[in-house]
């Protein structure tokens, strides 16, 4: 059992599980009950006059999830329709990490988990890249010597 | 309107060079932080995005400089010349359209239509539907033309000035009539409106007080089946509801509604036939606003 144990520190290995973008965990969706609980608002910076008078580009959305409490806005587009779409997605995501008791949910570990890989995943290219630029090098070296010593090998000899 | 202070002024160069340009029209660092944004998205080369920004600075509208706007789920070409549509006005049309019946086939007409947004958004919800635009302005009709080829939508066009031609516009009855006609009155034009439109968007299609809405009691009802008609002032729909309250014919025929735009200012006055008409009117305006008459 010692003897085991002692082995397994040397075979250990350092594996990691290779996550794919296209199969990450599915993003958190609204159900048409959740929508019920919701109560929208469309904020165009209120008071004053309306219609011709003014020309306002932006219209920002808020939704707020009565139950928990939630509210997120969203103006990122021109486009109310667009940003009502922006908002109910961030507010799934919302949602599903209040459900989850206000932890990460499976997607964003994932998510998490993605980047890091994508960042070693980068590190690694790099550093191959470097290495084979290195020797590349000074195998160039090499050669420049070797001639260079030839030269003066013939022009040592008579 | 006040002047910005140099502190913010240094603040917004400090983020970005070209802020301190959005700020007169932007009012603060988030909001011209956030128009930067859609110019960037939409403009590729660094001269047109400066260009832009300055253009901004004078109050020009962001809708002509980047050639749209949204409205609904249409993206609407948007000219100098056109009025650019309003969010108000998607709203109602937008809750109009999902009104209608998704089979039956009916003709609309919208008067004053400008870039034709109203009829086009009317066309892409309910494709079975006939719907028809007017305009006096040779530059609106060429617009709409545009924005009916470029989102592959059938629209009548007609160039006809409603106020004095209406016999010759469309034939039969029309089972919808909307319009957004001219409705800033000259009293409120300097004062209320602002710089940004008062400077570029024509007057042709903001200045107007009592002119459509009396065209409408006078020539339309007796060949409509309804009418959504946007305003800018409750006076205008209070003048829309006490003409037909006190028609000797129409006060029978007529419902008339009032409804309010999601910031609670009152802006369409409505109205339909009680009976005589091949579709359930009634139905169609249940809670679309609040019942007058």
């Amino acid at each position: 059992m010692l003897r085991l144990s002692f082995l397994k520190r040397y075979f250990h290995l350092n594996s990691c599980v290779s996550i794919k973008k296209s199969k990450l965990p599915p993003r958190p969706k609204l159900t048409d009950e959740m929508e019920s609980e919701f109560e929208e608002k469309f904020l165009h910076g209120g008071r004053g006059p309306g219609g011709q008078k003014i020309n306002k580009c932006n219209s920002k959305v808020q939704l707020k999830h009565i139950p928990s409490g939630i509210v997120v806005e969203c103006q990122e587009t021109r486009s109310r329709t667009q940003n009502r779409h922006i908002a109910r997605e961030k507010m799934a995501f919302k949602i599903a990490q209040w459900k989850n008791g206000g932890n990460p949910i499976e997607r964003e570990i994932a998510v998490l988990a993605w980047e890091k890989q994508s960042k070693r995943s980068k590190e690694r290219k790099s550093k191959e890249k470097h290495s084979l630029h290195k020797e590349l090098k000074r195998a160039e070296e090499l050669k420049r010597i070797k001639e260079e010593e030839e030269i003066l090998f013939r022009l040592t000899q008579p | 309107m006040p002047r910005i202070g140099p502190r913010i002024m240094s603040e917004a160069q400090k983020i970005h060079r070209y802020l301190p340009l959005l700020l007169p029209e932007c009012r603060s660092i988030a909001a011209s932080l956030q128009e930067l944004k859609w110019i960037k998205n939409e403009l590729n080369s660094p001269r047109k995005i400066h260009q832009a920004c300055r253009l901004r600075g004078l109050h020009y509208p962001l809708q002509y400089i980047l050639g749209s706007q949204p409205f609904g789920e249409l993206d609407v070409i948007c000219k100098s010349g056109v009025l650019i549509p309003r969010w108000e006005t998607a709203e109602w049309a937008q809750d109009l359209a999902d009104r209608l019946p998704a089979e039956t086939k009916m003709t609309v007409t919208d008067l004053c239509t400008g870039t034709g947004c109203i009829p086009l958004l009317l066309k892409y919800n309910r494709p079975q539907i006939d719907v028809t635009g007017i305009d006096i302005s040779s530059k609106a009709l060429s617009l709409s033309r545009q924005n009916s080829k470029a989102l592959k939508l059938e629209l009548h066009l007609q160039k006809q000035d409603v106020l004095n031609n209406n016999e010759k516009i469309g034939s039969g009855i029309i089972d919808i009539l909307t319009c957004n006609p001219p409705y800033i009155p000259r009293r409120d034009f300097i004062k209320e409106t602002t710089l940004s439109v008062k400077l570029y968007e024509p007057r042709l299609a903001l200045l107007g007080d009592m002119e459509f809405y009396k065209n409408l009691v006078e020539k339309w009802l007796y060949r409509s089946n309804s009418f959504i008609y946007e305003v800018g002032d409750i006076s205008q729909s209070e003048y829309v509801l006490k003409e037909i309250q006190h028609h000797t014919v129409f006060s029978s025929l007529w419902h008339v509604g009032f409804r309010n735009d999601s910031n609670g200012h009152p802006r369409v006055v409505y109205g339909f036939r009680k009976e005589g008409t091949s579709h359930n009117m009634s139905t169609i305006f249940q809670n679309y606003g609040q019942l007058m008459h």
